[in-house]
């Protein structure tokens, strides 16, 4: 009968499996822009090479970056659907307390 | 610089690290910056996002579409990561590589360097060999010159190998760029991506749920900053508030600043949420204000371009996502958003904004008007929500309402500002009866769907503060859209002392436009029915009020006239009514205005604003002092009916019913007319009553100094006494003859109006009597008319109104009488009472 089934423990579970990422692939960003800067001072024979370095640090820092904010993006969709599915939970159980009360 | 050759070798000697330099470079640090790459990649990879094990995951615990669409990203965000990341590792191979070739170079290059050394020993050696050797000092020369001559092929083929070491690096230099070059392409094409935006879309684009969020989330923060100085603008100048403008700016330039600010994202529905909701609608309006006052600092131009981009702003906050590709996530996220932007706009229109002086005063509707004007201006044309337009002219109409019956005798049509001369609204722009009309400005925005129309016209005015006539209709229930737009110009004079005999408001010929548009569906349209069915009861109402007085009757020529004469159009919905208020079927309840006869939506109306809205049809602009036929609407609904009767095609009982009908019209505009001679009648005997009180006033004011000058003052104020005592007990110096003589001036319009009722309904009479003959009916339909008639208002015959005149004559002559003979008795006692003489006076 039901269109959704939400299995709440479960997406809590995905949710806490996903915390860390967005942090982790920040700190990936980060350390690849260094390293990236690092080879580019360590070739000065090589001036393309050097060139390239810094445009790949540029580039795969910010895609690194946009894929950490899109895995807290979808970290947090995972949690508002958790919010959503425990605030129905709530109602329910409300609406049911109610009920009964008023049946005894 | 000259170097010195080493110990050992001979004059011209060169060291080989001289000769042929070190490529520069660090192949450890290089090697370094690959291993910090590698590694990079590698703990990125074993991240749950990036492995893909998100997915199965959400699979195992979460269904439905929006799980479904989590999981579909999910997977593909993890196949986008480790394009990225492979590229990453790529990346760093060919760093190393090129490390190692850095090593080999120079390894080559060492070796080179050591042959040099060498080579310019063993020189330096045999160059003293052959000196020693030689037999004579010519000789050595000869030697020397081959040994000079090997040395310099052999150091040109050691330059040629170092020159070719570097070549090699150079190369693999060039490799190692390409190589990063291409991943760095295949990632972020062209030289466009440069923004972080470009790449982000590059590798997120298309992720619909986390580009999206990813999005929403950059577009919040903007907005929050944006917020800050928008805030800042409303401070003074010089506080320097965080965020706000820099200390010491002009209000102009700000201002300018944060129409620029605001223009690059006004389409962005997270961006407008998100600056709404941090700083209000009652932020807005209170800028507004600010900034738009004596005060304010900012021009014409630039006040206009801010109420565009933040008109603009509103627009897109209360549109959602509707006109973007986005994701659900951020769909679902706008969307409620929009719900609450608009629960603040329809709050925010009844507040009042007060600038810094306090001189100045906005009304929240006018400033959502001006909003909207200036986003049209700027050429936005997307138009707000029809559910918010609704609401949004309901709240406009309540605060109009209300702003009737405050205290504040300066907000006048929702500000304090001026309007243009010979305008009635106040505007930042042009056209102010247009654009300062922010009701007029939200009816416009209703689009072209008939439902879309119908719902407007019958929203509620939703003030609690608006009880009691003000806030209900003839029924008691609460006023509608439609009822206020009908009888708008009464709340329009209402909200000063002044009248307005010229007014004519724009939103006349929107509710004509409304009304018609809500009727052209092609399905039955029970809304459109029920607003037909409230204009019609408001109709009657306004026009019975305003007839009662010559600057209100034009009035409503000027304003509600256009909406009478596109009432007379649902003549179809009028018969209905008239014909089930005949049968006793009027409203089954209070609140029913339309039902479904016959697969139409017709309007369903009272008896009393059937007869109300017959009697505004009835009735025309003139109230002077004369009887009247009835006016041309009427006339046009009558003549209908008698096509009607005349059709060959009727059939007995549809001939009945239009005959009923004629009655029923008949009767009510008899009615309406004989209340207009009635209150005529009235107002001419008052008229008559004021002129003998004055007469009398005067007549005492004459014997009390006539008396004064003769027989002494006591006589004189002796003579006050009896219309003193007269005012006291009743309130008049009238006495019976006085009521008598007005009884006999005051006009009798009421009479001849009757008369002239009686031959236009005989003449009625006679023409559906010829149309019945003419279809070869042997009756003459009077007891059908008689039947309608008997449905409206009960209408006095001449016959009836002479007798009650003769009757009211005769009362007065009767009190005339009865007055005299008091009067006569209490002349006697007093003359009995002069005649007694007192014991012991008389001589």
């Amino acid at each position: 009968m039901a269109r959704y089934r939400i299995d709440v423990d479960g997406v809590s579970h995905a949710r806490a499996a996903l915390l860390r990422d967005p942090l982790v692939l920040h700190e990936c960003a980060v350390g690849l822009g260094v390293a990236a800067a690092r080879a580019g001072s360590a070739c000065p024979e090589a001036p393309e090479l050097r060139n390239a370095l810094e445009r790949f640090g540029y580039v795969h820092g910010h895609a690194v970056e946009a894929l950490s904010a899109a895995a807290e993006a979808l970290g947090g969709r995972v949690d508002i659907v958790t919010i959503e599915a425990r605030g129905v939970e709530h109602d329910l159980a409300a609406a049911f307390t109610t009920v009964a009360s008023e049946l005894t | 610089v000259t170097r010195l050759p080493a110990a050992g070798m001979s004059r011209g000697a060169m060291a080989g690290s001289s000769a042929l330099p070190q490529p520069r470079g660090d192949a450890d640090q290089i090697r370094a910056a690959a291993g910090a790459l590698t590694r990079a990649a590698h703990t990125a990879g074993a991240t749950t996002t990036v492995r893909g094990a998100l997915a199965p995951l959400l699979a195992q615990v979460w269904s439905g579409p929006a799980a479904d669409a989590a999981t579909a990203e999910a997977a593909e965000l993890a196949r986008r990561s480790r394009t990225v990341l492979a590229s990453v590792t790529e990346a760093a191979r060919a760093l190393a590589t090129y490390a190692t070739a850095l090593d080999v170079a120079r390894s080559r290059v060492h070796a080179l360097q050591q042959d040099w050394d060498a080579l310019e020993v063993d020189h330096a050696r045999a160059v003293v060999l052959v000196a020693l050797t030689a037999a004579q000092p010519t000789q050595p020369a000869l030697g020397l010159d081959h040994l000079l001559s090997h040395r310099d092929a052999v150091r040109a083929r050691l330059s040629r190998a170092h020159e070719a070491a570097l070549d090699e690096l150079r190369q693999a230099g060039l490799r190692a760029a390409r190589q990063l070059a291409a991943v760095t392409e295949a990632l972020a094409p062209g030289v466009a991506a440069r923004h972080p935006d470009d790449i982000r879309t590059a590798v997120t684009g298309g992720l619909a749920l986390a580009d999206g969020l990813a999005r929403a989330r950059a577009s919040r923060s903007l907005a929050l900053r944006e917020a800050a100085y928008l805030r800042g603008l409303m401070g003074p100048m010089s506080a320097g508030a965080t965020g706000g403008p820099e200390p010491g700016r002009s209000p102009e330039a700000a201002t300018r600043a944060a129409v620029s600010r605001l223009r690059e994202h006004r389409g962005d529905p997270v961006y407008a949420q998100a600056l709404l909701d941090e700083l209000g609608t009652d932020g807005v309006g209170q800028l507004v204000t600010e900034l738009g006052s004596r005060d304010g600092g900012v021009g014409v131009d630039t006040m206009r371009a801010l109420l565009g981009v933040l008109g603009s702003i509103v627009v897109t906050a209360t549109r959602g996502s509707r006109d973007l590709d986005v994701d659900e996530g951020t769909r679902a996220l706008t969307a409620g958003g929009a719900a609450l932007v608009a629960d603040s706009l329809v709050r925010a229109a009844g507040s009042t904004y007060d600038d810094r002086s306090g001189h100045g005063r906005n009304a929240g509707y006018w400033v959502l008007g001006q909003l909207l004007v200036g986003a049209r201006g700027s050429g936005d044309r997307r138009s707000l929500p029809p559910a918010v337009v609704a609401r949004l002219a309901a709240a406009a109409s309540s605060a109009e309402v209300a702003e009737t019956r405050d205290s504040d005798s300066l907000l006048r049509h929702g500000t304090t500002a001026t309007p243009n001369g010979g305008e009635f609204f106040a505007s930042w722009f042009e056209r102010g009866d247009e654009t300062g009309d922010a009701l007029h400005v939200l009816l416009a925005e209703v689009g072209d769907d008939p439902e879309e129309a119908a719902a407007l016209l019958t929203t509620p005015l939703a003030n609690p503060a608006l009880a009691g006539p003000v806030g209900t209709n003839s029924r008691g229930d609460r006023t509608t859209v439609a009822e206020h737009l009908t009888r708008r110009w009464i709340t329009y004079e209402a909200n000063a002392v002044e009248s307005h005999t010229n007014l004519r408001l724009a939103t006349n010929d929107d509710l004509v436009r409304l009304v018609r548009q809500a009727g052209e569906g092609a399905a039955p349209s029970l809304g459109a029915a029920e607003a037909r069915a409230r204009i019609d009861g408001e109709l009657g109402r306004a026009s019975s009020w305003a007839h009662r007085e010559t600057s209100t009757a034009s009035l409503y020529e000027q304003n509600t006239r256009p909406v009478e004469d596109e009432s007379m159009r649902w003549s179809a919905g009028h018969r209905e009514a008239i014909s089930s208020v005949i049968r006793g079927e009027g409203p089954a309840e209070v609140s029913e205005y339309a039902r479904l006869v016959d697969g139409r939506a017709v309007p369903v109306l009272t008896r009393d604003e059937l007869v109300a809205l017959v009697g505004g049809y009835a009735t025309a602009g003139d109230v002077g002092a004369h009887t009247r036929d009835p006016a041309a609407s009427y006339d046009r609904l009558v003549e209908a009916e008698l096509a009607r009767l005349a059709d060959p095609a009727q059939r007995i009982a549809d001939q009945e019913e239009s005959i009923r009908r004629l009655g029923f019209l008949d009767a009510a505009a008899s009615a309406t007319l004989m209340a207009q001679a009635g209150l005529h009648d009235a107002r001419s005997k008052v008229m008559w009553q004021s002129i003998a009180e004055a007469k009398n006033v005067v007549l005492v004011g004459r014997t009390f100094v006539t008396t004064a000058a003769g027989p002494g003052l006591a006589a004189a104020t002796k003579g006050l006494v009896e219309p003193g005592q007269s005012l006291l007990e009743s309130g008049t110096t009238r006495d019976a003859i006085d009521d008598l003589a007005i009884e006999v001036v005051r006009s009798d319009l009421t009479l001849d109006q009757a008369l002239l009722n009686e031959r236009r309904s005989a003449d009625l009479q006679a023409r559906v009597a010829e149309s019945l003959r003419a279809a070869g009916s042997g009756s003459s339909g009077r007891e059908a008319f008689l039947a309608g008639a008997a449905a409206a208002p009960l209408v006095r015959t001449s016959e009836e109104v002479r007798r009650a005149r003769a009757a009211e004559l005769a009362g007065k002559v009767h009190a005339v009488l009865d007055e005299r003979a008091e009067q006569r008795l209490v002349d006697g006692t007093d003359r009995r009472e002069r005649d007694v003489v007192p014991v012991g006076t008389r001589g």
